[in-house]
């Protein structure tokens, strides 16, 4: 009784909050509307004047010809990034001759093992037979080739990472450097910098690690700050009082006690490296990626996929292993793995002598021919389903004038740029306060300063319609898996796939069906976003505790009642950190956008990896994504903090 | 005997606490592993360092590879006579057409034969013409491409007039081509932007009612291609000569003005109303490799053949399905009075 008690007065505690959220919305709305009025009378045009770009581009396009001109001379090439350089890539050649060395049954039957051990006998027979599969298919050395440069990316991340963790966590200075940073790092797209590592790395594997490893270092840096900063105090007070050193505290509580956290940051850390395998292969990197980039050249869906689905499958086991490592339990197992894996190791060594490396080609079977069939079946059927004017096509022209069209025009003309910034201020101070408010104007202008207003204004619009669309389709979805644990298990691997499957794989067909335009970009980044979606709005709601259910439900609520009067708003400020994770999802998706016809600023990047005058601009391109990103960020962060309940005692 | 001993479990540890010592030992042994690894990773960086740098005669050569059929077979070809010929190795590297030229720069990639110069004058001014640069312009491989406007033939069948550019000029048939991100004007697909890319200037001053869409990669515009080909519907797209797309669909290029050389020289200040420029396409060495290895940089030199050696070749890989290397072998057998005068004179 107390329990339901409790809930209920949280709930009702919660109801208040909304009721003046209201009211501050539409004072924030009338602010907006008088805001655009008024510029709209003071000024002729919306758009950003271009007389006050500031330029960035030329000074990185003189540091390029720097590069350049010295890059056989300089003492900084000759006596430091060569021989870095060399020896990384030496390394990441040993251990892709290392893998291939050892004969090929061993990786399925290892894989097999490991996953039995971390997740149980389904798992583990599944992990063989992915494994094999990889070989039948016939990219078993390309996939050595990505999964040593994975490899090397993952324990370097690791190596920087957990360091510059214990830093941040030990001094709020650090930390506050390292935290933009970070996000910098992981929003800037990757072909902005691509053609400059070449310039100081070479070509091939190394630029190719470092660039991943760019990408993907935040979450093992955050998460080993966060595992630290929770240890329980009281285990540390305990280990003060034996008489531990500081650095022995760290080295012997802390660190062991943050495991769990840090694992988990190892785990997101694969996931991200995993989807540069294909970015990586622009700049001669090989493996996987470079089968991915080869088919697209010849427009071959199935042959693409093939590459597509061996990533998803590495990425996977990746996942599922990292993940299950904290909580194996292999039980009555045990023994049984452990003889098994004693007899498949003195097996690998003896193979790897006879020289059994090669995967054998009488196993070898294709799935593309049938994949290229249903994707002319879909180019032939779904496009204008039975000549009803029904079907992708109409869909995707539909959608274009009703909707994309003229939020992009809103957005880059129809919202004068100062009311624009406006909003942002006013968005601001509604969601958190001044230092944010102004954080956003800033960002906002300096966007404009850098002469990207129009292309950040069309890349907004199409990012709101895409995080429209993710959290149409997500939210539902989301709700109906977290009453249903069958269909919960049944999405999982279906969402896993969508996640890891690179977005290159996607284009063609996309294009194929939807027109080239700002449509396919959209429902790529909807295709990647949506697991996010689904997965945060489930966890939020399985969050919410069973007793209010239980509340509501003597209090005689039906089921819909249930869920938009009590779970809903109970869930709200994890379901903002679901519309979070899509933002950043979606504005990781950009670039793609850049390469089906969408424009915007991922043309801009795509232009500075493919164009040696432009890879200014490019940067230039970056950096606004890098501002949007941490505008939208933020101001979704501030809305799940205002969101969440006072803590109730 | 209980099933313990049989097992050879110690029967007094519970089944799941046996477990969790396992996995405690596995930890420990895993704790020691990483350092292991590091131990290991610190090995190959004092190994690596130590490897000796000494260029005597290059006996390796490193050939960039584009990701596009042409350039594969050009390789491939060269890789051959370079191994059996001159007894070279040679390592085939596949890479960027833009990101190449830095590492041919630095000698890191020794040669790329197949560049289209209309994409790259900014590299040539960096890394060939600049005093730094250390690049060389190896002189031309022999295919010549063409850039152009190019549309599904079946739309020439349908509207004569669309053969020249003047057919465009009426806004009913240029309107055939619009689509819902154009409105009421023609759409023209623009593309892969490593291409130079004059089609503002040329619909501007040509006063087309037209509106260029940038898809922004060659996957991109062979998908809507294909997706309006299978339809028959209208496609007006920027694209070039040889290609393999030519295998799959008829295609018709568009009569713009002719090129000329006054007419480009107004590029700078936008006034371009003519054609594409034919690419003599051309090859690159590494400005070093004359002295490191002699006959193969005289080998890549002299290399030269016509278009039509070269669409053989890809017709062979794109119709009949042989590989790459199938085709080169296939050509070398035939054409040995063309490749012979290419092998330096010792």
């Amino acid at each position: 009784m107390t329990a339901a008690n409790g809930a209920l007065s949280r709930i009702g505690g919660l109801r208040t909050g909304w009721g003046s959220g209201r009211a501050r919305f539409a004072l924030v709305l009338g602010a907006v509307v008088l805001l655009i009025a008024a510029f709209r009378i003071l000024t002729d045009s919306g758009v950003f004047p271009e007389a006050w770009n500031i330029g960035l581009a030329d000074p990185i396009d003189r540091a390029r010809r720097w590069l350049i001109n010295n890059q056989t001379s300089h003492w900084l090439f000759v006596f430091f990034l060569n021989p870095v350089t060399d020896t990384l890539d030496w390394g990441i050649r040993r251990l892709e001759s290392l893998l291939e060395w050892f004969p090929w049954y061993s990786y399925p039957l290892f894989t097999g093992l490991g996953l039995w051990w971390t997740r149980g006998r389904v798992a583990g027979l599944l992990g063989l037979a992915g494994v094999t599969l990889i070989g039948v298919v016939g990219l078993w050395e390309e996939s050595f080739a990505t999964l040593s440069l994975m490899g090397v990316s993952v324990l370097i991340s690791m190596v920087i990472g957990i360091p510059l963790g214990i830093a941040a966590w030990r001094s709020e200075a650090v930390a506050r450097i390292t935290r933009p940073t970070l996000d910098a790092m992981q929003t800037m797209p990757g072909f902005v910098y691509l053609i400059p590592f070449v310039l100081l790395f070479g070509f091939g594997r190394v630029p190719a690690m470092i660039s991943t490893v760019i990408f993907a270092l935040a979450p093992v840096v955050r998460l080993t700050e966060v595992g630290l900063r929770t240890v329980p105090q009281s285990t540390v007070e305990a280990s003060e009082m034996f008489g531990a050193t500081e650095r022995q505290t760290l080295r012997l509580v802390r660190l062991p006690q943050a495991r769990p956290a840090i694992l988990a940051g190892m785990n997101q850390t694969t996931m991200l490296a995993m989807s540069m395998v294909v970015i990586a292969a622009f700049i001669g990197a090989g493996g996987l990626g470079q089968v991915v980039l080869q088919a697209m050249q010849s427009i071959n869906v199935g042959k693409a996929s093939e590459a597509g689905i061996a990533i998803v499958i590495m990425a996977i086991i990746l996942d599922r292993f990292s993940t299950g490592i904290a909580t194996a339990d292999p039980g009555e197992d045990a023994r049984a793995i452990r003889w098994l894996a004693m007899v498949t190791a003195v097996g690998a060594v003896v193979g790897g002598f006879l020289g059994f490396n090669d995967f054998p080609d009488a196993l070898g079977w294709r799935f593309a021919p049938y994949v290229n069939s249903m994707a002319d079946w879909a180019r032939d059927n779904l496009y204008d389903i039975g000549g009803s004017g029904i079907g992708t096509g109409p869909f995707s022209d539909f959608v274009t004038l009703e909707f994309v069209t003229p939020l992009r025009e809103l957005l880059s003309a129809g919202i004068p740029w100062p009311a624009m910034i406006g909003i942002g201020v006013v968005l601001g101070l509604w969601a958190r306060g001044l230092r944010l408010a102004v954080g956003i104007g800033a960002a906002l202008a300096a966007i404009g300063l850098l002469g990207m207003w129009e292309l950040s204004m069309d890349t907004l619009g199409q990012t709101l319609l895409g995080v429209a669309a993710t959290l149409a389709i997500g939210l539902p979805v989301g709700i109906l898996s977290s009453h249903n644990d069958i269909l919960r298990s049944a999405l999982k691997p279906v969402l896993d796939f969508f996640q890891t499957i690179p977005s290159f794989v996607l284009l063609v067909p996309v294009i194929t069906l939807f027109h080239v335009g700002r449509i396919p970009g959209i429902i790529a980044s909807v295709v990647y976003a949506l697991p996010a979606a689904v997965h945060y709005t489930d966890l939020g709601l399985r969050r919410v505790p069973a007793e209010t259910h239980e509340a509501a439900e003597s209090f005689g609520a039906t089921r819909a009642q249930r869920l938009r009067q009590v779970e809903m708003p109970l869930a709200a400020p994890e379901l903002m950190v679901a519309v979070n994770q899509v933002i950043m999802l979606i504005l990781a998706m950009v670039v793609i956008a850049g390469l089906v016809g969408g424009g915007g600023l991922g043309l801009e990047a795509v232009r500075g990896l493919r164009r040696s005058d432009a890879v200014g601009r490019g940067f230039e391109a970056g950096i606004a994504i890098v501002l949007l990103a941490a505008i939208l960020d933020r101001l979704t962060r501030a809305v799940a903090d205002r969101l969440r309940p006072p803590a109730a005692v | 005997m209980s099933i313990g001993h049989a097992t050879g479990l110690p029967a007094e540890v519970p089944d799941h606490e046996w477990g969790s010592t396992v996995l405690t030992r596995i930890t420990r042994r895993g704790r020691r592993s990483v350092f292991v690894v590091l131990f290991a990773v610190l090995a190959l960086v004092v190994t690596g360092c130590a490897e000796d740098d000494s260029r005597g005669s290059q006996t390796t050569i490193k050939l960039a590879v584009n990701p596009w059929n042409g350039s594969a077979a050009n390789v491939a070809v060269a890789a051959q006579l370079l191994e059996s010929e001159l007894g070279y190795t040679v390592e085939r590297v596949e890479i960027d057409e833009n990101a190449q030229w830095a590492a041919i720069n630095t000698g890191d990639l020794d040669a790329s034969l197949e560049v289209w110069p209309s994409g790259h004058a900014q590299n040539v001014a960096d890394f060939i013409d600049s005093a730094d640069g250390n690049v060389d312009n190896a002189g031309l491989i022999g295919p010549i491409g063409e850039i152009g406007w190019f549309m599904p033939s079946y739309m020439v069948d349908q509207h004569p007039a669309l053969a020249t550019w003047e057919g465009f000029a009426d806004p009913e048939l240029a309107g055939l081509f619009a689509t819902a991100e154009t409105g009421d004007k023609g759409q023209f697909l623009s593309g892969d932007p490593s291409w130079t890319i004059y089609d503002e200037q040329i619909i501007a001053n040509l006063g087309l009612p037209l509106e260029i869409v940038y898809v922004g990669s060659e996957a991109g515009i062979l998908a809507a291609l294909d997706s309006a080909y299978s339809r028959q519907e209208p496609a007006l797209f920027y694209f070039w000569t040889p290609h393999s797309a030519f295998n799959t669909y008829d295609l018709t290029r568009v009569a713009l003005p002719a090129y000329s050389d006054a007419c480009y020289a107004t590029g700078d200040a936008g006034g371009i109303d003519c054609d594409y420029p034919e690419d003599v396409l051309f090859k690159i060495v590494n400005g070093d490799l004359a002295e490191n290895a002699p006959d193969a940089d005289a080998f890549l030199r002299a290399m030269n053949y016509s278009t039509a050696d070269q669409i053989q070749m890809l017709s062979a890989i794109e119709n009949d399905g042989l590989t790459v290397d199938e085709a080169a072998a296939q050509w070398i057998e035939a054409n040995s009075d063309v490749w012979s005068a290419w092998l330096p004179s010792s």
